[in-house]
């Protein structure tokens, strides 16, 4: 048969056969589709970690800054100590030569008197995109979210669903209305 | 379904209340005037050193100090400056200059030893340093020039435009010309509509959320382009949507219209029957606690603001003491419910509010969010319990004002709000109207629960909800890290929603996987991504009516946010931008993609961001999503032996084919623009 004829048969079976979108993206034995596939957002182009150790009441810092994505101008990266910390070795802030993803540089700090959390920061910031990252010393604590106190209940049935956990809600009091 | 129009004007009511960088239009901030110096736009545009031409209060303080002044004039040199034409009846103009040409031939006067005349007649020091921020050509503001056009365009103050550009004023008496020129100006206290014409002081015109009809003021808020009907609210449907009244006497219909309304004292059910209640009913108001994203003094992203919005489409059950279901209906888009009662209120009696949403035959579940009992590995074929919130109704019915706080779960409620709005657009926009065409969708979230993934779309891990046979076909997972954006960060939620259409209504040959900003990956890969990414701020857009193009997320207390309109800021370049001598089928920067999609859709149902068309093209959102869902055509290229140009698979390259296909009028002038994008696109596609 023609090959011209051959390229638009099956063209117009696929036609006849697929009226409208949704029903022609039902898996068809011809369409070979990729493995199971995870598509996840995209990550974050700039990242810090920081290490410590302690010596003769001097604590030294190293902070380790990684370009994941391309960025539009070197981060500048600035060290935050709490009061009395004093700054024995290294810069307070620094605008670092680095943009191209998949670049690291590491720096390092000496701080006398930390009581409390050291942090350092990076960030770029221009017209186009912004970026931070931050890490402290010792690591603070993750700010906490917890899942709600569920209540058992007596099952139901939603819509089909069997429902028996809820999160029990209280009507906000007048008072606290009127106050808003 | 519920009512989609409803939805979607109720989203914009949402949305705007936590969208980031609620930067209005300039018209719009030279009207509210407070707004300027203060709010988002001052901490994102303003006083960043450049020239953006956002949030313009004043002709002497253009981008709150960034610009030098509006572009009317052309400067030659450092003194000498050429203005309009001298006539007999030329009045010199020294407003503002302190040096340079009057305009009548004459000069405003000399600068100092130590410095120059720069435009637009300011003395500057000698030492001045050059700013080409934001610049895409024109001047640096010290006498030197930040770059000029390529052939084809034309240097419009600080940006590039088409030449070809052809004004358009016929019928028009104010308001843009279409080529960064204006049709004319307004009397004073006069505004401009639309449709440019002048409308009087009295009535102030409507069109925020509205696609088309009216706008209160015998203006139009646009035409719905072919194949599609304005419908109430201002929504553009499909043609052939056809209304779902059979059976109903009231409620939504489907297709932005209501199937009846019901009156003598009675109420509309979830099924659409007007009920008279025999034992009254339930009433009160459901709002939940949102955080709000904004850029903080510093540029950074935050989330640092709780609000309250009011819940909108939210299933609510009645139950008796004894597990009768004795009512049903939806919380109304003000938060409002009023549930008719067909069984006596006992001492038991709760109302359920419920994360599920089915088509409106009540038989299939399309979209659940759902609670996970664990996190780590994304996996399928989970018996889960969506969120449900309860409380107690007492003998008179009256509930009051609830609240969903933050620690009840509200970020639940969030999430469901925004992914039953996209649903509800997706209906719209690629399911043909039909909600049967919907592919059922997971959500899985849970304060503190972490996925490997962070957060991401799986178009293999179904799920089934406790009790019930029904399958959900797909899920998303979003991690519930506090020192993430968790359920409030609107683009990853839409970034993963725009993976959903992709698999079901277009083709996605992406291997998946984890990807970083401004690191090229495979073309395809590539555009999985930046359509994931268009799509996120693409919808927000429409929803907002008004440009959007930033992508932000906080990931770990690390944060990032992408402007795609400054993307191609020449001495910025965020972006990696392709080779424009490599091949079609080399590896692209996703946000590339997004931005050069951005850059092909804005202009026509969004206007252009600083109301400029700067790329050159206005697909709309009807041509590329009609390009985008024939990609789903290209899986069978190969049995037709047509050859898969780019790379192996759906790419970019086969995107602007289809575009170049379907609008061969407007070939020359997305090429035009891929080409302005850096991108080698040869022309070829094959048509036939």
């Amino acid at each position: 048969m023609n090959p011209i004829v051959l390229r638009f048969v099956p063209v117009a079976l696929l036609i006849a056969c697929a009226s409208n979108r949704p029903e022609a993206v039902t898996p068809n034995a011809a369409v070979v589709q990729p493995d199971p596939v995870v598509a996840t957002s995209p990550g974050a182009p700039l990242r810090v970690t920081l290490d410590a150790r302690d010596a003769a009441g001097v604590v030294h810092l190293t902070a380790t800054v990684h370009i994941a994505g391309r960025l539009p101008a070197g981060p500048t990266l600035r060290v935050r100590l709490p009061e009395g910390a004093v700054l024995v070795d290294g810069l307070t802030e620094e605008i670092l030569p680095l943009q191209a993803a998949g670049t690291t540089v590491t720096r390092r700090f000496g701080v006398k008197d930390l009581r409390g959390s050291a942090a350092v920061t990076a960030d770029v910031v221009t017209a186009a995109m912004g970026a931070h990252a931050e890490a402290t010393w010792p690591e603070q604590p993750k700010p906490a979210s917890q899942m709600p106190e569920l209540q058992r209940i007596t099952p139901i049935t939603i819509r089909g669903v069997t429902v028996d956990k809820v999160v029990p809600l209280s009507p906000r009091p007048v008072a606290e209305e009127s106050a808003k | 379904m519920r009512q989609q129009s409803v939805v979607i004007l109720r989203a914009f009511v949402l949305l705007q209340a936590v969208g980031l960088g609620a930067c209005q239009s300039a018209d719009d901030q030279s009207r509210s005037g407070d707004l300027c110096g203060k709010g988002y736009c001052d901490e994102l545009w303003l006083g960043d050193g450049g020239c953006d031409k956002k949030c313009n209060c004043a002709a002497t303080h253009y981008d709150d100090g960034d610009c030098d002044r509006p572009a009317e004039d052309v400067w030659i040199g450092d003194d000498v400056v050429t203005g309009p034409d001298e006539s007999t009846t030329c009045v010199p103009d020294c407003s503002g200059k302190q040096c340079a040409g009057d305009g009548c031939g004459g000069s405003c006067g000399t600068c100092q030893p130590g410095t120059k005349c720069v435009a637009p007649g300011k003395c500057v020091s000698t030492a001045c340093v050059p700013d080409c921020n934001g610049h895409f050509c024109g001047l640096d503001g010290c006498g030197g020039s930040c770059g000029t056009c390529p052939d084809g365009r034309t240097c419009v103050g600080i940006q590039c435009v088409l030449d070809t550009c052809q004004p358009a004023c016929s019928g028009r008496k104010c308001g843009s010309d279409g080529c960064s020129g204006s049709c004319g100006t307004c009397p004073a206290g006069q505004p401009c509509s639309a449709s440019g014409q002048c409308i009087p002081a009295t009535c102030a015109p409507s069109c925020q959320g509205k696609a088309c009809g009216g706008d209160g003021c015998n203006g139009s808020c646009g035409n719905c382009p072919s194949g599609k009907q304005c419908a109430a609210g201002g929504v553009c449907i499909p043609t052939a949507c056809q209304p779902k009244c059979a059976g109903k006497q009231c409620g939504p219909n489907g297709c932005g219209g209501q199937c009846g309304s019901c009156s003598g004292g009675a109420l509309c059910d979830a099924s659409g029957t007007c009920i008279t209640p025999q034992y009254g009913s339930v009433q009160g108001s459901l709002k939940f606690e949102a955080r709000v994203a904004h850029t903080n003094s510093a540029g950074v992203i935050v989330l640092d603001q709780v609000t309250e919005l009011a819940a909108s489409d939210v299933y609510a059950v009645v139950y008796d003491g004894q597990q009768q279901a004795i009512g049903e209906g939806f919380v109304d888009e003000q938060g409002a419910f009023d549930v008719p009662l067909q069984g006596p209120i006992d001492g038991a009696t709760a109302i359920y509010f419920v994360t599920l949403a089915t088509t409106s035959d009540n038989q299939k579940v399309v979209l659940a969010v759902v609670q996970p009992e664990s996190g780590g590995a994304p996996t399928p074929g989970k018996s889960l319990n969506p969120w449900v919130w309860n409380a107690l109704v007492p003998a008179n019915g009256v509930v009051g004002d609830l609240v969903i706080t933050e620690a009840q779960g509200s970020g639940a409620l969030f999430l469901f709000e925004y992914t039953f709005a996209a649903m509800a657009q997706v209906m719209i926009d690629l399911a043909n109207g039909d909600e049967t065409h919907l592919t059922s969708l997971a959500v899985l979230w849970a304060p503190n629960l972490s996925w490997s993934c962070g957060s991401c779309y799986s178009r293999d891990d179904w799920q089934t909800l406790q009790g019930s046979d029904a399958k959900l076909d797909q899920s998303i997972f979003i991690g519930g890290e506090a020192d993430g954006s968790s359920a409030w960060g609107w683009p990853v939620i839409l970034h993963e929603f725009g993976h959903y259409t992709a698999k079901n209504y277009s083709e996605d040959d992406s291997p998946g996987g984890p990807h970083t900003y401004g690191t090229p990956v495979t073309a395809p890969m590539a555009w999985s991504e930046g359509w994931a990414s268009f799509f996120a701020v693409m919808t927000m857009s429409r929803w907002l009516g008004e440009p959007r193009p930033v992508f932000w997320d906080i990931q770990a207390g690390n944060s990032f946010w992408l402007d795609y309109h400054h993307g191609k800021n020449p001495d910025e370049q965020p972006i990696e931008m392709p080779d424009p001598q490599g091949g079609m089928d080399q590896d692209l920067d996703e946000s590339w993609v997004a931005m050069a999609l951005w850059d092909l859709w804005d202009g026509a149902d969004v206007a252009d961001f600083d109301g400029t068309d700067v790329d050159g093209t206005a697909l709309g959102t009807e041509a590329v999503l009609n390009a985008f869902g024939g990609l789903f055509w290209t899986s069978f290229d190969a049995l037709f032996d047509i050859p898969d140009r780019g790379a192996a698979g759906v790419d970019f390259v086969d995107f602007v084919d289809r575009i170049v296909c379907a609008n061969p009028n407007l070939a020359q002038s997305v090429m035009a623009t891929v080409a302005w994008e850096g991108f080698p696109y040869d022309g070829n596609a094959d048509c036939n």
